[in-house]
């Protein structure tokens, strides 16, 4: 048991934001027929009472926020660039292109050791490998129509 | 029971030649992200078209029976389920690999999908008939009160507060709703976003929401994707038949369980494997120790979403109504073949039928050996792999497994933004488990809800047509009891201190 509880700021600030959200399901359910409208309506309101018990418990009895992880921001915030990027340009310049540069981008990224010429060789190879095989694999065997986009 | 010349004649070199390399293919397909069962049925279909009838079936049921397995892998190794059967197998899979015991896990996972084959494929050889008719008393009714049960688990999946497991599983009800309502036909919060017109792909979510969140927190730091403890010399085959053979109950009931929702048209593996595993958490002596790495919890999953595969043949064979997606395109292979399935399968073409049944034992039994084997190479590799290799080569497996559910770009962003929004929303404390099971769920529940209720209006009876029905009481009885069970345990070892 925490011995010195804090108010889960975080876990307001997030039912907070589940509020909204729910006022904004409610809101949007107005246009839909009566079939249509039931369930959204229910669950929006479901989640706005919820989120309300939460923010009212959460002030009354302050308990342990949820622990934030150790670690890089700058490194978690990089993979989400690159998937971000990865996933809007997948279609328009190609998968073979974009999947080389966010391949390499997240090898470099996840990469905490010294450089060595033999290490970028070998990561090099077996990346070459791991795309080409899945590549053969999807493309070829499992005949699924990758994006070729404008540059393949 | 059916003859012994059926058996002998399942066991054919070149049946059993078909039977492991359906088992090793379905394996592999299931266990990349995004390549489900069915994809792998349908992808391997045509290579079936040339062969005898019961051949080309067995051929199949090994595919199917080898891919539901192989979505543990990546459930286990990666908290990614490699298809949407194997959800609940990251509760206690991926803890398990955390702390050191992967390869147990890996192999635990063989052991129950081997049980759940097995007892699915006898009550598909002895009681087919009988079952398919009992398929045919679940009406919309029953189906939303199963969703309500399925959802009843988020009272053991919530981390922390039980009402943040609740806002998350309204918000994963909530997103559920996004698209093409089934009942009514309405378009619900798509906006200009046309992409949203088929709602949420349930596939592309459950990668996004299990993988990304652990990809950006994997380039975080150094430390080792996965701890190893011991060194890795052989199967922990066991140590994993004696967990095994003490939770035999367990598994039977699990088996069991997925056995009967796999015949409910619709329901499928991860229902399945969601309700054997809040029936298992609920009958446990600490309940409180399933979602860390309990043994248990596995067994549960994984021997009821095999058990599906022979449970889901019942309605096909006999109704000619497939059980699940796979078995929809399995039924597509029959009619090719020239089988009609229906009442009469059993007598007018029972050669094949049986020879079938008797395959697909055969070809559970061989996944003991086939999946033991490529567990163990599997999780050698991502232990071994380093992690500047692994987090690029599991991106590229999301990518690819959320692109391939329907060839479609604006997948894969929807399954990247989902991920972030799991990621960001677990830093406020809200696990993507409970969001996961609204999504899967939520559809069933609301076209079971609304059917009821329109089934009930037409009767004039619209809110007891949802409390009066014998199976949605017992559906009920269930869902209360494991609601209430825990907090009565809780209360009798609150009592009694010598327990503690």
């Amino acid at each position: 048991m925490n011995e010195n509880p804090r108010r889960d700021i975080p876990g307001i600030a997030g039912s907070a934001a589940f509020i909204i959200v729910g006022i904004l399901a409610f809101w949007g359910a107005r246009d839909f027929s009566p079939l249509g409208s039931v369930f959204p309506r229910t669950m929006a309101v479901a989640m706005i009472v919820f989120a309300a018990a939460y923010i009212a418990m959460a002030l009354l009895r302050p308990t342990a926020p949820a622990a934030m992880p150790a670690g890089s921001p700058w490194r978690r915030g990089a993979v989400m660039v690159v998937l971000i990027a990865w996933s809007f340009l997948l279609g328009h310049v190609g998968f073979l292109t974009t999947s080389v540069i966010a391949y390499t981008a997240l090898l470099i990224i996840a990469n905490y050791d010294r450089w060595t010429p033999r290490m970028a060789v070998i990561y090099s190879v077996v990346g070459a490998l791991v795309l080409g095989g899945l590549y053969w694999v999807f493309h070829e065997v499992l005949q699924v129509p990758l994006p070729a986009g404008m540059l393949l | 029971m059916p003859g012994i010349e059926f058996l002998l004649a399942a066991l054919t070199p070149y049946n059993i030649m078909l039977a492991v390399a359906g088992v090793v293919a379905g394996t592999m397909i299931g266990a990349l992200p995004g390549l489900t069962a069915t994809m792998a049925i349908a992808v391997l279909i045509p290579f079936t078209f040339g062969m005898p009838p019961a051949s080309g079936l067995i051929a199949l049921g090994a595919i199917y029976t080898g891919a539901i397995y192989g979505g543990a892998y990546s459930a286990i190794l990666l908290n990614t389920p490699g298809t949407p059967s194997a959800i609940a197998t990251t509760f206690d899979g991926y803890p398990m690999a955390k702390r050191g015991d992967g390869d147990l896990a890996v192999t635990l996972a063989c052991i129950a999908s081997v049980m759940g084959g097995l007892v699915g494929a006898a009550f598909l050889l002895m009681l087919a008939p009988p079952l398919a008719r009992f398929a045919l008393a679940f009406g919309p009714v029953e189906y939303f009160w199963l969703a309500v049960f399925g959802l009843s688990l988020i009272a053991s999946l919530s981390e922390g507060s039980l009402l943040k497991g609740l806002i998350g599983g309204a918000a994963g009800l909530l997103l559920g709703t996004v698209g093409l309502a089934e009942v009514g036909g309405d378009i619900r919060y798509v906006g200009d976003f046309n992409a949203l017109l088929g709602g949420f792909d349930v596939i592309a979510a459950l990668i996004g929401l299990y993988c990304v969140p652990v990809l950006i927190d994997l380039v975080a730091t150094p430390d080792p994707h996965l701890k190893l403890t011991h060194q890795v010399a052989g199967f922990r085959l066991r140590e994993a038949a004696s967990i095994a053979w003490r939770s035999r109950f367990n598994l039977i009931r699990s088996s069991v369980i997925g056995t009967l929702v796999g015949i409910l048209p619709g329901a499928g593996g991860s229902i399945a494997s969601l309700v054997s595993y809040s029936e298992a958490r609920r009958v446990a002596k600490d309940p409180k120790r399933f979602g860390t790495g309990e043994p248990d919890g596995i067994l549960a999953t994984e021997s009821a979403n095999n058990a599906t595969v022979g449970g889901g043949f019942i309605p096909t064979l006999v109704l000619g109504i497939p059980g699940t997606p796979a078995d929809a395109v399995i039924l597509g292979a029959l009619l090719v073949q020239g089988i009609r399935t229906g009442p009469t399968l059993f007598l007018q073409q029972g050669q094949i039928v049986y020879t079938f049944i008797y395959g697909l034992f055969i070809a559970t039994v061989l996944m003991l050996p086939i999946g033991l084997v490529i567990g163990r190479y599997a999780f050698k590799s991502i232990v071994s792999i380093p992690k500047a290799m692994l987090v690029p080569s599991v991106a590229m497996l999301t990518i690819l497994g959320s692109y391939a559910v329907n060839n479609n770009v604006e997948q894969v962003q929807q399954m990247v933004m989902i991920g972030i929004f799991g990621w960001i929303a677990a830093r406020f404390g809200f696990t993507a488990s409970p969001i996961v099971l609204g999504l899967i769920l939520g559809t069933i529940a609301e076209s079971g809800f609304v059917q009821g209720y329109l089934i009930g209006n037409a009767r004039g009876q619209p809110i007891s047509e949802f409390f009066t029905r014998p199976i949605s009481i017992g559906i009920i009885a269930f869902t209360l009891l494991g609601l209430a069970y825990p907090l009565i345990t809780a209360r009798k070892h609150k009592r009694s201190p010598s327990n503690e």
